[in-house]
């Protein structure tokens, strides 16, 4: 069992293909993981009973699907009370692209609710654990797709990325989290919390299996007004990286924004560039550290009106009442938990009458400020890499009550987001402890094939080790 | 805080005193106003916003209308039921 549990998703793909092993066989092992370990991971919300097998090149390789992702039949919570029992009658883009060769859905994943969280802790039902730590968190918001992957749960999962949610919970859990370009994938169907901002993202142990699920899942699609018309390329075709001829842009940060091992860590990567021959040359942008403020402006404004469409009278959580206002209010109090209510009501204040000019609009101009200074240092550089995270997994509990705290976890990725740019975060090393760190590489625009083959290249030289196939207990 | 109190009822939401979200809010407000020490003036203007581009508003058929009826938390047959919004004259 376990040898097709370490199987990557191309080699189980292809192993099906060739009738080395039937996609029964392959999706029972699976499900036998999940039924013996996830009573201690927490990484699944729903598992998916029908176990049916569409023909196809997907077929029965299981992939995991965050619960904000919309899947037709197949309850879909984003982790929020409010929607504990809504199930879509569609399915995103992304799920139906997946399913039209075969894709088979497994489960769905906890997350953050409403994927505002930076732990699984914000989610209604559970905090889901960090399989190299239990005591830890597995990151957030797609923690449960991270944490599902990690301990060979499934060899890939879908997640999404709205300031560091695919990237952070990959660096926790020694994986590999892909947010591609603003406009790349779909997001029809992806419940949406900050519109300008959301992306669905990949997370996998092997860039080769993040670019056939983005082959799959990218390009542009009617139902997206924001998808873009731009070429998709073959991913999984990865380019020579020839080092001698690769510019890459170190970030350099204030010494507080990272603990000593992580500060550690990032010489090391940098040295590892250095000595491949890579040219490479450290960059310190004056605006980044703005990205953090402008984002809970943004993303929280965005948030209060997305998040408007929950009135208990469509579908979700109703509290009965007999006159309107208080079915309103009641079903919201009811059904939304601490995170989402701070964030609504932060939202709506920056965009209130007396307030918009000094908050919305002005976290608007430091964005496009942002965004120029990153897009500029693409015209002298292929790539800009940093930290995925200031720190490695944190304890359950930590920081829980301390939500200005919290947001510092998004330090590294928010204003790649803020800019629309494609980043990937990748296993690096392990701490003392034994804990994964992850390293962060951005890309210009629409250039996930190169982050892709950059993320290859550093694979194969370091080649990280997920040692806890057999360590959970 | 007469001004928080309007906020809650634009969020749609239930204000209540005793709640610690009351703090978190304020610490929220007070933490972002960093963004004070930019100077506007220095920052350009121009956005780089790509104007979305329309579609055609055209009727599709969407098959699966049993499912959007099965959410309804309260329904009779097949309407939504909700309390009365009118009042009486």
């Amino acid at each position: 069992m376990d040898e097709i549990l370490v199987k990557k998703y191309y080699e189980l793909i292809d192993m099906i293909n060739k009738k080395e092993i039937s996609s029964e066989e392959v999706y029972n092992s699976f499900i036998n993981r999940v039924e013996s370990i996830d009573s201690k991971i927490k990484a699944f919300i729903t598992i998916d009973k029908k176990r049916e097998f569409k023909p196809g090149k997907l077929s029965g390789v299981p992939i995991a699907v965050k619960d904000n992702i919309s899947t037709n039949g197949l309850k879909t919570t984003c982790g929020s009370k409010f929607l504990e029992n809504y199930i879509p009658p569609y399915d995103a883009t992304a799920v139906a692209r997946l399913k039209e060769d075969g894709g088979t859905i497994i489960g769905k994943t906890n997350l953050d609710e409403f994927a505002m969280g930076s732990s699984t802790e914000n989610s209604a039902f559970f905090t889901t654990r960090n399989p190299w730590d239990l005591e830890r968190v597995p990151g957030g918001s797609s923690g449960g797709s991270a944490a599902a992957v990690a301990s060979f749960q499934v060899p890939v999962a879908l997640g999404s990325d709205t300031g560091g949610s695919v990237r952070q919970p990959a660096a926790f859990c020694g994986v590999y989290g892909l947010k591609p370009t603003y406009g790349r994938i779909s997001r029809y169907g992806l419940v949406a919390f900050a519109s300008s901002l959301d992306q669905i993202g990949i997370i996998a142990r092997a860039p080769k299996d993040i670019a056939i699920v983005l082959k799959y899942i990218a390009g542009f699609d009617s139902m997206d007004a924001t998808s873009s018309k731009i070429e998709t390329e073959d991913y999984t075709n990865f380019f020579n990286i020839n080092p001698s001829e690769t510019k890459i842009a170190a970030l350099k940060f204030p010494k507080d924004s990272l603990s000593d091992e992580m500060k550690n860590s990032y010489e090391e990567y940098i040295e590892f560039f250095v000595k491949k021959g890579f040219i490479i040359e450290e960059v310190e942008l004056k605006y980044w550290k703005y990205g953090l403020f402008v984002y809970y402006i943004i993303a929280s404004s965005e948030a209060s009106a997305n998040l408007a469409r929950y009135d208990g009278i469509r579908y979700g959580n109703r509290v009965a009442s007999d006159n309107i206002e208080s079915l309103y209010l009641r079903s919201r109090e009811i059904g939304f938990g601490k995170e989402v209510k701070r964030r609504i009501l932060m939202g709506t204040y920056s965009l209130s009458s007396g307030f918009f000019d000094e908050y919305y609009l002005k976290a608007s101009k430091v964005r496009n400020t942002i965004t120029k200074e990153i897009k500029n240092l693409f015209s002298n550089y292929d790539f800009i890499v940093s930290p995925t995270t200031p720190e490695v997994a944190f304890k359950i509990g930590e920081k829980i009550d301390d939500p200005i705290k919290m947001y510092y976890s998004d330090y590294f990725t928010i204003p790649l987001s803020l800019g629309g740019f494609p980043a990937i975060s990748i296993p690096f090393k392990k701490d003392k402890k034994g804990l994964p760190i992850g390293m962060q590489i951005a890309a210009n625009h629409f250039n996930e094939r190169a982050l892709l083959s950059l993320s290859d290249f550093i694979e194969n030289e370091i080649k990280f080790e997920n040692n806890i196939l057999g360590g959970i207990e | 805080m007469k001004e928080v109190k309007n906020i809650f009822k634009l969020a749609n939401l239930e204000y209540r005193e005793d709640e610690n979200l009351l703090n978190d809010l304020e610490n929220i407000i007070k933490w972002v106003n960093i963004l004070n020490e930019i100077d506007l003036n220095l920052i350009s203007e121009d956005k780089n916003h790509k104007i979305m581009e329309l579609r055609e508003d055209k009727i599709k058929k969407f098959n699966n209308r049993n499912q959007i009826i099965k959410n309804i938390p309260e329904k009779e047959d097949n309407f939504f039921v909700v309390p009365k919004v009118i009042n009486n004259g």
